[in-house]
């Protein structure tokens, strides 16, 4: 190797070592390719904080214990809202493209940290249930009132005896709302997640 | 004649006044909410972007968001009290959660002045920090490839001598 070669080869080298010590500020510079997309997360658990045992057979008068919970992947600390409503399967069909036009019965409101959640419990309970089971018609259950956590909402909520499954059903529904600064408003985020319900008629 | 015109001037003026004398604000739901309600929800939200600022300037504000969930709890409460029509529950709900934003935004104003930059000096220092290392390895491999040269070139003219 004459000079020249060296030469080359130390001014490799230099860039090789150069690069290492400018790794650091590198990291800061690039943007990671494993950065996912930002995102919330809605919940609900059994009353173990399981995913299991949720109410479904529901009878007046009894109180059933859950809890919902609200996860932050949004890269930044939120403020969110979660909305609860009450209704039968035609108002509160559970799907994620749009909230309920039902009015809010219950909410909550939590400020979570990125990369951190939170969790509330919830107490449900309905009452004044009525069963109009005229001859010759289907029968109609009516729920006059809805208890979340202690808090007594007049619903009258009504449903048509379904003989597919054979019972009456509602759902209690959760919505998650976040707040967005730039339009000062929340802002829905495409998630619902609810309870389907059997009551039990009187 | 005279008298219906007066009557006439005080009914514009009430009709002119009134909504503004009466502190209603419109809510979601048809219901109408309290202005303490709304205000106390004016208080959370200041005190967010406190909080939000000082979290931008590197402080840890895990705390402060455990605080504002707690005003964040007593105004979800005083909303369903609305909705209930529990408006003293409501407005002493609203109260709890004013005091509690109001709490936490001094102390997310006074982390923000102790932190201020420290985020920003933290990254400042790894750009500095690197910045210096790639010039101290420049400068060595450049002292390094002088004496190389100088003593490759006395290696070089030694062979020739001999040779």
């Amino acid at each position: 190797m004459n000079l020249d070669d060296y030469r080359r080869l130390f001014i490799v080298v230099t860039l090789c070592l150069a690069l290492i010590a400018a790794s650091p500020a590198l990291v800061m510079l690039v943007p990671s390719e494993g950065d996912a997309k930002p995102f919330s997360e809605l919940g609900l658990m059994g009353p173990n904080n399981t995913a299991e045992n949720y109410p479904y057979n529901v009878s007046a008068g009894e109180m059933y214990n859950f809890y919902v919970d609200v996860a932050n992947q949004m890269g930044d600390p939120e403020y969110y809202a979660v909305y609860v409503k009450f209704g039968n399967s035609s108002e509160l069909e559970l799907t994620n493209s749009e909230p309920s036009s039902l009015s809010t019965l219950y909410e909550f409101r939590c400020f979570v940290d990125d990369e951190a959640s939170w969790e509330s419990p919830v107490s449900f309970e309905v009452q004044d249930l009525t069963l109009m089971n005229e001859p010759g018609e289907t029968p109609v259950l009516t729920v006059g009132e809805a208890v979340i956590n202690g808090a007594v909402f007049p619903v009258d909520s009504s449903v048509n005896w379904n003989a597919e499954y054979a019972g009456f059903y509602f759902r209690l529904s959760f919505e998650l709302w976040r707040y967005d600064s730039a339009s000062n408003d929340f802002v829905f985020q495409d998630c619902i997640v609810g309870l389907r319900l059997r009551i039990n008629s009187p | 004649m005279h008298s219906w015109t007066k009557l006439l001037t005080i009914s514009i003026l009430l009709v002119l006044v009134i909504p503004f004398s009466v502190p209603w604000v419109s809510a979601t739901n048809g219901t109408t909410v309290p202005s303490v309600v709304s205000e106390a929800e004016g208080a959370l939200l200041s005190a967010y972007n406190v909080v939000l600022d000082a979290e931008a300037s590197g402080a840890n504000v895990s705390d402060l968001l455990n605080n504002l969930t707690v005003g964040g709890e007593y105004l979800a409460e005083a909303y369903v009290n609305v909705r209930l029509g529990n408006s003293a529950e409501a407005t002493r709900l609203a109260g709890l959660c004013r005091d509690v934003a109001s709490d936490v935004q001094s102390d997310a104003a006074a982390l923000n002045v102790d932190g201020n930059g420290s985020g920003i000096g933290d990254n400042a220092g790894v750009i500095f920090g690197s910045v210096v290392a790639v010039i101290l390895v420049i400068v060595a491999c450049f002292a390094v490839w002088n004496v190389f040269k100088r003593n490759y070139r006395q290696k070089m003219t030694i062979r020739g001598g001999s040779a």
